[in-house]
C-alpha cells in the first residue's frame, strides 16, 4: 500500500516496437551514440570471460524479435562499481530469431550467502512494464542452494533461473514470457 | 547476512512498485499482451533484492545538443513540424529530487513516422530528425528537452486503431529495480479515450501520463512549453512496508 501524502508513482507503459531508436540506436545504424551496448564488460576488464546468450519466447513458443534485455551484475571481485572496462550494465535487443547476447566477465558473489548471478530486466511490445528476473549458473548448484533470492522462487520453477554451459565461457539462458516453464519474474 | 548486502551498495531498501496504479500484464484491449504478459504471479523476494544499484553513467558526457532533437539530427536544415519544449522534474514518492539521472527519449516525427526499419507507415521520414534525445537531471532533478511535436499514427491492434501523440521516456532512479519506461501524452488529445495502451493504466493514475501546457515554459516566438514530472519510487518505510 502507498503511504499517505506521497506523490503518485508514474505508471509504466510498453517500450513498444521502436525502442531501438532511443535505447539501442547502434542496432539500427542510427547516428546517435548509445548509452550502453551488449558489452557489460570489455576485454580490458579483470575476470573470466562470459558470453550470455539465449532466446525470448512468447506463450506460443514463438521467438520474440523485439525484446529489450537489460543486465546488471557485480564484477569479478564482487563489486557493483564501474572500473576499467567494466560498467556492470548492458543492453541487448533480440534479433529476428528472438536471440540476445551479452559479453561480460563472470560475476563474483559479494559474500558466502550469495551465488554468482546477473539481474535482467525484460521489456517488449506487449509488455506493459519491466519484468525482472535473475540468471544463476547451473554449475554453481551448491551456492545456488544457499542464495535467499534463488530460494525465494518455488522449487518447481527454480530451473527457469538457470543458465547452462554451452561451451567454454558461454552460457545459455532462455526467457519464456508465458506458458509452460514460464520464467520466474520477481515482484520488484 | 542481509545487513551486509544492504549496506554493500549504500542504498536503502526500495519501496514497492504501486501495482494498483500500473497496468495489468494481460490487457484485453491491447492484443499483444495476450501471449506476452506473464500469467504466473510475480515471486515475492526478500528486501535485499531491492538494493541493486542503478547503472552508473556519471562518466558519460551528455551535451545540450543531445537534449535538443531539433538540432541533433540536422543534415541540411531544420526538422519539419511544431517545435515544443518538454521540461519538468524527476522526484521520488516523498518529493525528493533525483539529480544526476539520465533520461532517454524517443519518438515519431511530425508526420507520425519512426526512423526504424520496422515502421512501414506510409508517412514521410524527415531527413533532419532522428527522434532520439538524452538529458541528465540537475541537482534539483530538473530536465528539459526541445523537440518536435510527434504525429499520431495507425497501428494494427484493432480496426482503425490510432496511437495518440506520445513521447517515449526511459530512466532509472538510484536502484536498478526502479526502472521507469513510460509514455507521455498531450492534453486534449481525442485519441486518448480510444487508446488501449493509455487505457491500460487504472483510471485514477492516467492523468499522471498527460503533460500540462505551461505558459512559463513557453518561449516567446519560439516554442510552446509542456510540463511533465516523473515520480519514481522512494525508500521503503520500515524495512519492507509491503511484507
Amino acid at each position: 500500500m502507498a503511504r499517505a501524502n506521497r506523490l503518485g508513482q508514474t505508471p509504466t507503459q510498453t517500450v513498444g516496437p521502436y525502442f531501438a531508436i532511443g535505447l539501442a540506436p547502434h542496432r539500427i545504424s542510427l547516428p546517435f551514440t548509445p548509452l550502453a551496448t551488449e558489452e557489460i564488460a570489455t576485454d580490458e576488464a579483470e575476470g573470466e570471460r562470459l558470453v550470455l546468450t539465449g532466446h525470448v519466447f512468447d506463450g506460443d513458443g514463438v521467438p520474440v524479435s523485439d525484446a529489450l534485455i537489460e543486465a546488471r551484475q557485480r564484477d569479478a571481485r564482487g563489486s557493483w562499481k564501474s572500473g576499467p572496462g567494466f560498467r556492470g550494465y548492458g543492453r541487448a535487443a533480440t534479433d529476428q530469431n528472438g536471440t540476445f547476447l551479452f559479453r561480460s566477465v563472470k560475476p563474483a558473489p559479494a559474500c558466502d550467502g550469495e551465488a554468482p548471478h546477473l539481474w535482467l530486466i525484460v521489456q517488449a511490445r506487449g509488455l506493459l512494464g519491466p519484468l525482472i528476473t535473475r540468471v544463476h549458473f547451473a554449475d554453481e548448484a551448491e551456492r545456488n542452494e544457499r542464495d535467499p533470492i534463488f530460494l525465494a522462487a518455488p522449487p518447481a520453477r527454480r530451473a527457469t533461473l538457470l543458465a547452462h554451459s554451452i561451451g567454454p565461457g558461454r552460457y545459455r539462458f532462455d526467457i519464456r514470457l508465458q506458458g509452460e516453464h514460464e520464467t520466474v519474474f520477481f515482484d520488484l | 547476512m542481509s545487513d551486509f548486502l544492504s549496506t554493500d551498495s549504500g542504498l536503502a531498501y526500495l519501496a514497492p512498485r504501486d501495482r494498483a496504479s500500473n497496468p495489468a500484464w494481460i490487457d484485453t484491449g491491447y492484443r499483444s499482451t495476450g501471449r506476452r504478459g506473464p500469467r504466473e504471479k510475480l515471486v515475492t523476494v526478500p528486501p535485499l533484492a531491492t538494493v541493486v544499484p542503478a547503472p552508473d553513467f556519471s562518466d558519460i558526457v551528455v551535451t545540450e545538443t543531445d537534449a535538443d532533437l531539433t538540432r541533433n539530427g540536422r543534415v541540411n536544415g531544420q526538422p519539419l513540424g511544431e517545435r515544443i519544449i518538454v521540461a519538468g522534474r524527476v522526484l521520488d514518492e516523498d518529493g525528493r529530487p533525483v539529480g544526476g539521472t539520465v533520461i532517454e527519449l524517443w519518438q515519431a516525427n511530425a508526420a507520425g513516422r519512426y526512423r526504424h526499419p520496422v515502421d512501414d507507415h506510409d508517412a514521410p521520414l524527415d531527413p533532419n530528425f532522428l527522434g532520439v534525445g538524452r538529458c541528465r537531471t540537475d541537482a534539483e532533478g530538473r530536465y528539459r528537452f526541445v523537440t518536435i511535436r510527434p504525429g499520431s499514427y495507425p497501428w494494427r491492434n484493432h480496426p482503425n486503431a490510432w496511437r495518440p501523440a506520445h513521447l517515449h521516456f526511459a530512466l532509472f532512479g538510484r536502484h536498478f529495480a526502479d526502472r521507469l519506461v513510460t509514455q507521455m501524452y498531450f492534453p486534449g488529445d481525442p485519441l486518448l479515450g480510444l487508446d488501449p495502451i493509455f487505457l491500460s493504466v487504472p483510471e485514477h493514475a492516467r492523468n499522471r501520463l498527460i503533460a500540462r501546457f505551461d505558459l512559463d515554459l513557453t518561449v516567446e516566438g519560439y516554442a510552446l512549453g509542456y510540463a511533465f514530472d516523473f515520480v519514481l519510487r522512494g525508500p521503503a518505510a520500515t524495512p519492507w512496508e509491503s511484507a
